[in-house]
């Protein structure tokens, strides 16, 4: 058994040859690179964390295939307890690097194919879930890095897969071998694809009989040849290529997001967990999702640190008594704290699964998403109301260092006379990067897309209400005979 | 110098996903408090005489079942290192006395 820490996950990353595309050039030595190294860093705390004693209840667990301690991220939840846990996990890593550190949507494409690969057998007399638990294993013993890869390209979306003008637009199978299949196609929005030791591909919406090749789920090394890996801009991103860092705002960790290409990718027969089996797409895109939007725990965590950056810059600013601050920072904490509420209440709510897994109750893991989508916005738009509009109007690193005008910087740029003047600078680049820089692709649009846009969430909610008994409740307290 | 009769605590904090108060800096005091009698040990480095449980919140939800052998103090705030102190000064004066006379 491997618990690595960071230091050996970084060299295992060194092992791998992956094709990887950026500013249309191929990035050979992906570990190393300025842009992409910060998002590594990112999962790398994953790793470290676990050898930490005041972290390791959250980030180990027993693994109920060998008894063996493991890495959370490659364990399939127990009981409502491992539920809770992993809540809670997501809030303590979104704290600590501030940004998306990739290894949930992994853990959640696990937890999914252990209830469906199981569910899929029942019906079929099919083997998935047993190859399912030989690959659980093999990741856990290695303590690998999963992503886990569903959203489709798409195409026309008013199409379903079989219907597309490009039959690509979703990832499907072109050759059926004795030893395995063909596939081709892609998977866009793959956070922490280069990051990844495997990657796990699924299915990403509901099909019927005639979408049959693409109703397809598999695993493979993310180095596996034919992968190509292309990787996606964040706002500000090129900060990191400048001498200094004070304008990256954070110091230490980032995320990235990648198009994935399948190229005519050959995968073995014992690494796929669903071939043709399109009436279980639904269930795995249903299964994935539900776990996936509790994963956005992590968001709590990193409001901790855009709550914590905006009353330190309102003490920087000398303004950290006046009663309009102190109320904006009650709101964001008490926006922030609602969501806590609701990643915690869908795994308390949790329960068993044929296969034994547990999974987070639908509904409350819809409605925290949906809050997801929201309350992250506020909290960024009174962090910019608190930190003032030098957030966006700061000169750079290279000025303030300047003989020429830097003294000028420090001078004009000097509030609470306690607070060196790069210290307030340093905390609104940080501000900044959250709300609208690198780590806003996280912490604001993720929020709003990943997982499942808004009204995905709203389908679900409206599919996993009782109506009929609120409405039954409604008549009779009013009197209505039926 | 550490006594050889130094007791041996285990060690164990919740995950810190929240906490109210600095974990580590309250295990820190305890250390430096009694760092002529008590040696403080994580659970990986091996078996002890007592369990220290450090919550960082009320929830106190950290696992303590590979420790249910041992006496256990826990701790959920730090208005509780007071009572901690003692318990542990009690158990070292327990410690001392069953100790053999040369």
């Amino acid at each position: 058994m491997t618990l690595m820490d960071g230091r050996a996950y970084e060299e295992s990353l060194r092992k791998l040859n992956l094709v990887v595309y950026m500013f249309g050039e191929r990035v050979h030595n992906v570990v190393d690179n300025p842009i992409i190294r910060p998002s590594m860093k990112a999962v790398a705390a994953t790793y470290d964390l676990l050898h930490r004693p005041e972290h390791e209840d959250l980030m180990s667990v027993t693994s109920h295939l060998t008894g063996e301690k493991i890495n959370r991220f490659c364990h399939i939840h127990q009981s409502t307890e491992d539920l809770v846990k992993k809540s809670k996990m997501g809030r303590l890593l979104g704290a600590h690097t501030a940004c998306c550190f990739q290894r949930c949507v992994g853990m959640d494409a696990l937890n999914a194919l252990s209830i469906v690969t199981y569910d899929i057998d029942q019906k079929h007399a099919t083997n998935y879930n047993r190859r399912f638990l030989d690959y659980l294993a093999s990741v856990q013993e290695n303590d690998l890095t999963c992503d886990g890869a569903m959203t489709d390209p798409k195409g026309d979306r008013g199409l379903p897969p079989h219907k597309q003008p490009d039959p690509d637009a979703f990832l499907r199978v072109v050759e059926r071998r004795v030893d395995g299949i063909v596939v081709r196609g892609a998977k866009a929005h793959q956070t922490g694809a280069v990051n990844s030791h495997e990657i796990i591909v699924m299915p990403t919406i509901a099909m019927r009989e005639e979408d049959g090749d693409y109703a397809v789920s598999f695993a493979l090394p993310s180095d596996t040849e034919g992968i190509v890996y292309i990787m996606g801009r964040q706002s500000c991103d090129t900060r990191k290529l400048e001498e200094g860092t004070m304008d990256r705002g954070n110091q230490l960790f980032g995320g990235h997001e990648a198009l994935v290409v399948f190229d005519d990718v050959f995968v073995p027969n014992e690494r796929i967990f669903m071939l043709g089996e399109y009436e279980f797409a639904g269930d795995l895109v249903e299964r994935f999702a539900s776990y996936h939007r509790q994963s956005y725990a992590c968001k709590v965590g990193v409001g901790d640190v855009l709550i914590g950056a905006s009353a330190t810059v309102a003490e920087y600013n000398g303004v950290a008594r006046a009663s309009h601050i102190k109320d904006k920072l009650i709101e964001m904490n008490h926006l922030n704290e609602t969501l806590f509420c609701g990643c915690i209440a869908c795994a308390s709510e949790g329960s068993a699964r044929p296969s034994g897994t547990y999974c987070v109750n639908t509904l409350l893991a819809n409605v925290h998403k949906q809050n997801v989508t929201r309350f992250p916005y506020e909290i960024a738009r009174l962090a910019q109301d608190i930190a003032g509009g030098l957030m966006v109007t700061l000169p750079s690193e290279a000025d303030f260092r300047s003989k020429e005008v830097g003294a000028w910087m420090e001078k004009y740029f000097k509030a609470n006379d306690d607070v060196p003047t790069e210290h307030r600078l340093r905390i609104l680049r940080l501000i900044e990067n959250l709300t609208l820089g690198t780590a806003a692709v996280g912490y604001l649009t993720e929020s709003m897309h990943g997982a499942g846009s808004p009204q995905a969430q709203r389908i679900m909610i409206s599919r996993s209400i009782n109506m009929s008994e609120k409405q039954k409740r409604a008549r009779k307290l009013a009197g209505i005979d039926e | 110098m550490m006594s050889d009769k130094a007791v041996k605590i285990v060690v164990k904090y919740c995950g810190g996903c929240n906490p109210l108060y600095d974990r580590v800096a309250l295990v820190r005091r305890i250390e430096e408090r009694f760092c002529d009698s008590v040696r403080l040990v994580s659970v990986d480095e091996g078996e002890g005489d007592a369990a220290l449980v450090v919550h960082g919140c009320y929830v106190r939800c950290a696992g303590t079942t590979e420790l249910s052998h041992l006496p256990i103090f826990s701790v959920c705030r730090p208005e509780d290192i007071d009572d901690l102190k003692e318990h542990i000064q009690t158990m070292l004066d327990t410690h001392e006395s069953e100790e053999p006379s040369e």
